[in-house]
């Protein structure tokens, strides 16, 4: 890269912390489904110009800066565990943000946490739960980035039911723009602390992000505050065995109780949850497929096809589990009362095996934590899986209809022996959000990254569900669209637009010109300053 | 400047307005806004003609100032700036959906809240509704507003309740914001089962930049708005204390443990305002009830609603008596049976003018903490310029559940002694500034402090412009509000 350019990162970083030795950047192109959008290995096909440490929103500024003077791309990473971190084309400056790493401040009373990038749900829900708060740590797990993921890339998780999407879980945000300019939104813009992230006016949240974020293709946030929420269980959730199906809490909390309802159908269990949602009783709630729970139970595939051939007839189609968590043991008798006749209304019955001890320990601490036992069950088995319907959000009457629909495309592909077989059973999703007031569903798919054919499949399946998707006027999935939108060296939003009502690109474009002018942050995953050719 | 016949093409002669009585209650409000008189009204009734009035402007370089709430106006938001012509959206005033499934209603711009929540009811619905509105404040407008409502617990973000809207912006486009955008048309989404509730596009989220924005940016033609399970049974508390700090702890618990619907503290000035049948009667009230005065609604809804009553009754009052303030169902004879219902109903005549003739509102957030200071900081303005503190009503409203407090300051004056309106001015300023010095957010900057505000955030101002710049690169829609 421009030796000048280089020479002025180690000027304001200390040569400790910029690098360009090759084999470290080889480290920042290894993404996650990589196979899917270049060559069929972990490790995509653009080497990163330089990777830059910055411990500071002045040094993250100074480096933009940098950038744009010499034409240089940049590219934010926090904690680089998805899809879209790594350089989406050659001579990128990677911002790996791993030293700013600080907790800055909890408000108990205003229920929020100011971090920065590298500050993890762990990190975070530790530090709340200790003063009886919580914050909503995503599927993902509980070692991704809390800022990442409300500024710019999702925020799905179990505990939606009751503590919303993350996108509405930001307060004030600091933002290094893409041409170098600091912007705070909302209350610290003006000097008034971190409580709101809108206005003064129209809020700039507008541009930051919507079901999902620039992908960091608009610059690179600095700190956030974090909504947090009150937790009616302990201080701290010890448990042993982790990160296996024996995992066990020492004790279980008193003001919790764990429910597993299945139903005769899908609609009947929608119903149920609608009526769930209505009723405001659930802490948190979560789809796990059968196909996709029996898939890697165990610690090897042997073991885990014996646990399989074991457990899969004992278990119903449609379940999910829903925590229940009492802020008073009142509260909780009332929710269970409530569960009760809502199973009664709508015909569910109790899965027993999964509230009994040894399934209810680790389900509830999924629920709550956002566990890492789900991420093992579909890296292990075939090592890769992908989310077909990623990001396809719902309201009462579509949920039902994206999960038929993936099962039955899916289903013919599973058959051509490409795919593991989940029996077109692989949902996981938190199925409501904000007391029903939002439905989300997707649905995973194990490949064999290894075999080119396998991952032609679920990209052929992909885009099968989401055309089928579009063709019904549902949502089309965003994350699963990028990706095989980018497996077709087409734009992801020209690919979505064709179907919309209105041409939202005129817009997300302008936004992108005028907040870029130099073009400056990697938009790979976002949008190009000009239509592509 | 347009034309008026051209306009009259739009819309038809009958709502193009002229006539100097109608123009002269356009051209001021109750604000200190310096009063301009637009040139016309025109009164558009569908998206087309707004369309088309949005191109003329374009092309005639004319003003258009939208506005859908009635009078009377506090804000300036709506007066002219620079004159021009008023687009008032009233007509466009139907209730196009409500679905109690979905618990979801699309309105256009003209809809109020009494029409609304009257619709809602049948099907079982509410709408968490701002605290007492005036009868003709506008729904649409209200959440474009981002004006608070007094459910915390519903009041999921500074956006709430907006869901999805049709907007044509200042560029002349039209477009739908969040699922409304597609798939397919509202028709199609909506025999696929879609109800237009999902407020966020894919990386992007306009309504946000439309909330707030006082009509620069475009002009909206419907909307759609969450709505909430109508409760099976109520029974609304009061709590008061001569302490706001005890009243905000008792509000902080009561939130964050999600202990009941409806939850607002009031000042004594505020209440009476509020309660008062007759004069008497509010200046009785002012002398007799403690300083502070909070509202809560426990709810039960379909699922064994009394159960829930019961639990939350009891927890509710355990709060109470940890942080040491007794419950009350009746308070100075005022039972909180009928402060709940004031509350939740739009008042005529505006229970702010009422007893006053005027007032003047100073609304921002602040955190937690801040809020007896800032109380503090009002009240020595006050006495700096020897404006009865028994003028000044105090609204203090828990907003996203418990993430921040939403105040609001009134200044009741008497609107006929240009003396007494000179110092409420005079005051206005002064307290504003030293609120914002002492660390309140103005979020929404209404009329003449908005260079005050936008002075401390330089940043944010020329972000603002750049989105101006995109969405009504002309400026035609209310050019001189905010900072454009
Ligand atoms: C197996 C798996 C499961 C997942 N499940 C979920 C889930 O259930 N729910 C959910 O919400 N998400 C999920 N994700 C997506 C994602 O990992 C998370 O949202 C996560 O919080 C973000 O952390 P990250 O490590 O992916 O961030 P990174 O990879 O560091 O960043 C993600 C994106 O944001 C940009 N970015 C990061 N930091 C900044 C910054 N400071 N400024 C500007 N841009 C920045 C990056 O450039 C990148 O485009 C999942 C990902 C994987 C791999």
């Amino acid at each position: 890269m421009n030796d000048e350019a280089y020479k002025m990162f180690e000027s304001v970083l200390g040569p400790d912390n910029v690098s360009r030795d090759p084999g470290l950047l080889d480290a920042y192109t290894y993404q996650w489904l990589g196979e899917m959008i270049g060559e069929p290995n972990r490790f995509g096909p653009f080497r990163p110009a330089c990777v830059t440490l910055p411990s500071t929103t002045e040094e993250v500024q100074a480096i933009v800066r940098v950038c744009n003077r010499h034409g240089l791309k940049f590219k934010a990473h926090s904690t680089g565990w998805g899809l879209y971190a790594n350089p989406g084309e050659e001579g990128v400056v990677m911002l790996d943000l791993r030293r700013m790493n600080r907790l800055i401040e909890i408000n108990e009373k205003d229920m929020y946490a100011v971090v920065e990038p590298y500050v993890i749900w762990a990190q975070l829900q530790a530090e709340a739960m200790c003063r009886g708060l919580n914050c909503v740590t995503i599927g993902a797990g509980s070692c991704t980035s809390a800022l990442a993921n409300c500024t710019s890339l999702m925020g799905t998780a179990n505990n939606n039911v009751s503590m919303g999407y993350n996108e509405r879980n930001v307060l004030g945000v600091e933002w290094v723009l893409p041409d170098g300019e600091i912007v705070r939104l909302g209350s610290p813009g003006s000097g008034a602390g971190w409580i709101s992230g809108d206005g003064p006016g129209p809020s700039l949240r507008g541009i930051m992000r919507g079901t999902f974020g620039a992908l960091g293709g608009l610059g690179v946030f600095t700190k956030c505050a974090v909504r947090l929420y009150q937790w009616g269980g302990p201080a701290e959730l010890p448990s042993e065995n982790i990160v296996s199906m024996d995992e066990r809490l020492l004790e279980y909390p008193e003001n919790a109780r764990l429910f597993v309802p299945y139903f005769e159908s899908r609609v009947m269990m929608e119903e149920a949850l609608a009526r769930i949602g209505e009723s405001e009783v659930a802490y948190s709630t979560g789809l796990l497929e059968r196909g996709l729970l029996t898939l890697g139970l165990g610690v090897d595939n042997l073991n885990s096809a014996e646990m399989r051939e074991s457990l899969l007839p004992t278990i119903p189609k449609n379940f999910f589990t829903c925590l229940l968590v009492g802020n008073s043991a009142r509260e909780l008798e009332y929710q269970t009362r409530v569960m009760n006749q809502i199973l009664e209304q709508t015909a569910g019955r109790r899965f027993e095996m999964m509230e009994q001890e040894g399934f209810r320990d680790i389900i509830t601490l999924f629920l709550v934590k956002g566990g890492s036992v789900p991420a093992k069950a579909v890296f292990s088995p075939t090592g890769s899986f992908n989310p077909l319907l990623c990001g396809f959000f719902g309201t009462r009457r579509t949920l039902v209809k994206g999960m038929d629909d993936a099962e039955e495309i899916k289903r013919k592909y599973i058959e051509s022996g490409l795919l593991a077989d989940d029996m077109a059973e692989g949902g996981w999703s938190p199925l409501i959000m904000d007391h029903g007031h939002m439905e989300y569903f997707e649905h995973e798919t194990l490949f064999d990254p290894h075999v080119p054919e396998s991952t032609l499949a679920l990209i052929m399946l992909t885009i099968e569900t989401n055309q089928s998707l579009a063709d019904k006027k549902l949502m089309i999935p965003f994350a699963s669209q990028v990706k095989v939108a980018r497996a077709q060296g087409l734009s992801v939003h020209d690919s979505i637009a064709a179907h919309m009502n209105c041409d939202y690109r005129t817009w997300q474009r302008q936004f992108k010109q005028a907040f870029d002018p130099n073009d400056a942050a990697d938009s790979c995953n976002y949008i190009t300053p000009k239509p592509k050719a | 400047m347009m034309e008026k016949e051209k306009a009259v093409g739009v819309v038809g002669a009958e709502h193009v307005l002229d006539s100097p009585e109608i123009l002269k209650r356009y051209s001021c409000d109750m604000s200190f806004t310096p009063s301009r008189t637009p040139s016309c009204v025109v009164r558009p009734n569908s998206l087309e003609h707004v369309q088309a009035l949005i191109k003329l402007a374009a092309e005639a370089n004319t003003p258009l100032i939208p506005v859908s709430s009635g009078e009377p106006r506090f804000r300036g938001d709506t007066v002219p700036t620079l004159g021009g012509v008023i687009v008032d959206m009233s007509r466009m005033n139907k209730i196009r959906m409500v679905d109690r499934k979905d618990r979801v209603a699309m309105v256009e711009p003209g809809v109020r809240f009494g029409e609304l929540q009257t619709a809602l009811r049948k099907e079982g619905l509410r709408l968490p509704t701002p605290l007492s509105p005036r009868q003709t404040k506008s729904v649409v407008g209200s959440c474009l507003e981002r004006e608070p409502h007094i459910i915390p617990k519903y009041h999921l973000d500074h956006s709430e309740p907006l869901l999805c809207c049709e907007v044509v912006f200042g560029a002349g486009d039209v477009f739908r914001t969040g699922e409304a955008g597609g798939p397919g048309t509202i028709e199609e989404q909506q025999q696929a089962g879609r109800r237009q509730k999902i407020p966020m596009e894919i990386q992007m989220n306009i309504n946000r930049i439309l909330q707030g924005s006082q009509g620069t940016l475009g002009i909206v033609t419907w909307a759609t708005v969450r709505c909430e399970v109508l409760p099976t049974v109520q029974k609304p508390l009061l709590a008061a204390s001569d302490s706001l700090q005890q009243l905000l702890e008792l509000a902080h618990w009561l939130v964050r443990l999600r202990l009941g619907d409806e939850l607002f503290i009031l000042n004594d000035v505020n209440f009476a305002h509020l309660m008062g049948t007759k004069l008497e009667m509010v200046n009785g009230l002012k002398e007799e009830l403690p300083q502070w005065i909070l509202l809560f609604c426990l709810a039960g809804y379909e699922f064994l609603p009394q159960e829930r009553m019961s639990y939350q009754e009891k927890d509710a009052s355990e709060v109470a008596k940890n942080v040491g303030v007794p419950l009350y169902e009746t308070l100075c004879t005022v039972s909180a049976n009928d402060v709940l219902a004031r509350a939740t109903s739009p008042s005529e005549p505006y229970w702010k003018l009422r007893w006053s003739g005027a007032c003047q509102d100073i609304p921002f957030i602040s955190a937690f903490h801040g809020v007896p200071e800032l109380v503090g900081v009002m009240q020595e303005e006050a006495a700096k310029r020897k404006f009865p503190l028994s003028h000044l009503g105090i609204y203090v409203q828990p907003v996203c559940q418990g993430h921040g407090q939403h105040c609001e300051f009134s200044l009741f004056y008497d609107p006929t002694s240009p003396r007494e309106a000179e110092k409420v001015k005079e005051l206005y300023f002064a307290a504003s500034k030293a609120l914002m010095d002492r660390g309140a957010f103005f979020s929404r900057p209404y009329d003449l402090l908005s260079e005050m505000v936008y002075n401390r955030d330089a940043a944010s101002r020329e972000a603002l412009r750049k989105l101006k710049n995109i969405f009504d690169p002309k400026n035609i829609l209310n050019p001189g509000k905010l900072c454009f």
